[in-house]
C-alpha cells in the first residue's frame, strides 16, 4: 500500500506516467520477493502456509495480482474524481 | 474415508557430491504411526523435507494412493512440522489455528489449555517452549491426511512427551502419521513399526535388538 501511494503521488504530480509507475511497481515486487527468500527467518514461515495448503509461489502471484489490480481501480477512481473537480 | 498409502521410493538426494540418501524406501497407511530412525546427519530430516516437497532432490517418486504427487503440500496433503519455529510471529494465534486445525479436531483443539491460554496472543508473546507445544499440537491436528514430525519430543518435558504421545495415537486412527526423534524410546512408544536409515537406506526394525544389531544404539534402555 506504501508503494501504490508513492506512485500515485509521483503521478499525479506528472513526475512520472502510468507505465512507468507500473515499471516502479514491477521493481518493487523483485525487491519484496528478493527480501522474503533471503531473509532466512521469513523463510522459516513458509512452512505455516505450506501446512495449510498455499504453495508459496501462488501465494505470491495472488497477493501481487490482487495489488497491482487494486493499485489500477484505485488510479482510475483518483484520475475520476480530478478530472470530476475540474469540471465542476 | 478410504485408506490412503503414502509410498516414497527411490530417492537419490545428495549434498556437494557426499550421497546422503540413495536407497530408500517408505511408506505410511492412514491408520498408523511409522517410526524413522537414524543418527545425527543420516538424512532423516531430508527425507521428511523430500516427501514434503520443500527440498529437491535429484530423483524421487511419492505417491498417494500409487497418484504420482509432486509436492506433498500442494492441496494440503502433508503437512510437516520442522525443527524451528515456523508460524508467523505477527498473526493472532486463534486466526492461525482457523486455517490449519482439521474440522473433526476444531473442539478438540481448542480445549487445549495451552490454546485457552493464549488463543489471544500472537506467537511472538509466547515463550520457547509454549510455542514449540503449541507449533507442535497445531500440526498434529491439522487438516492434512498425512503427518511429519521432526523431532517432536525433543526440547519438551516429559509430561508433555506423554501427552503428544496421546494425541498422535489418537490421530493417528484417521491419518497417517511418519515421526522422527533422537529419544528413541519415545519413538518405540508410539509407532506401530520403525524404519531405520543407516548409509543413505532404509531398514525395517522388526525388534528392538535389530537396533543394536545395525548400531544405532548399544543397548536398550
Amino acid at each position: 500500500m506504501t508503494i501504490n501511494m508513492i506512485c500515485i503521488y509521483y503521478l499525479f504530480r506528472g513526475e512520472v506516467n502510468i507505465v512507468e509507475s507500473y515499471i516502479f511497481k514491477i521493481m518493487s515486487y523483485g525487491l519484496i520477493i528478493g527480501f522474503r527468500y533471503y531473509n532466512y527467518n521469513s523463510t522459516k514461515t513458509f512452512f505455516y502456509f505450506r501446512n495449510a495448503g498455499y504453495g508459496i509461489d501462488r501465494l505470491y502471484l495472488y497477493a501481487l495480482t490482487c495489488d497491482a489490480l487494486a493499485y489500477g481501480i484505485l488510479l482510475s477512481l483518483l484520475k475520476l474524481v480530478k478530472y470530476w473537480v475540474s469540471i465542476f | 474415508m478410504g485408506q490412503y498409502i503414502l509410498k516414497t521410493d527411490s530417492v537419490h538426494l545428495e549434498f556437494d557430491g557426499r550421497k546422503i540418501l540413495q536407497d530408500i524406501y517408505l511408506d505410511c497407511r492412514q491408520g498408523e504411526v511409522v517410526g524413522l530412525l537414524g543418527r545425527n546427519g543420516c538424512g532423516k530430516s531430508s527425507l521428511l523435507r523430500v516427501i514434503f516437497g520443500s527440498l529437491k532432490p535429484t530423483y524421487k517418486h511419492v505417491s498417494i494412493d500409487d497418484k504420482h504427487i509432486y509436492k506433498g503440500y500442494d492441496d494440503g496433503r502433508v503437512a510437516y512440522l520442522p525443527q524451528h519455529n515456523y508460524l508467523p510471529q505477527n498473526i493472532k494465534i486463534q486466526s492461525l489455528a482457523g486455517t490449519i486445525i482439521d474440522p473433526q479436531f476444531t473442539d478438540e483443539f481448542t480445549s487445549l489449555s495451552i490454546y485457552q491460554d493464549h488463543h489471544h496472543k500472537k506467537p511472538g508473546q509466547l515463550s520457547g517452549g509454549e510455542l514449540r507445544q503449541l507449533e507442535t499440537l497445531m500440526c498434529i491436528y491439522s487438516r492434512a491426511d498425512f503427518i511429519l514430525l521432526d523431532e517432536p519430543f525433543t526440547h519438551v518435558s516429559p509430561v508433555q512427551a506423554e501427552m503428544f504421545k496421546g494425541i498422535i495415537r489418537k490421530c493417528a486412527k484417521v491419518k497417517g502419521i511418519i515421526v522422527t526423534d533422537h529419544q528413541y524410546y519415545n519413538i518405540l512408544d508410539v509407532a506401530d513399526r520403525i524404519v531405520l536409515i543407516t548409509d543413505g537406506s532404509t531398514k525395517a526394525i522388526n525388534n528392538p535388538d535389530d537396533l543394536i544389531r545395525y548400531r544405532y544404539i548399544s543397548h536398550i534402555i
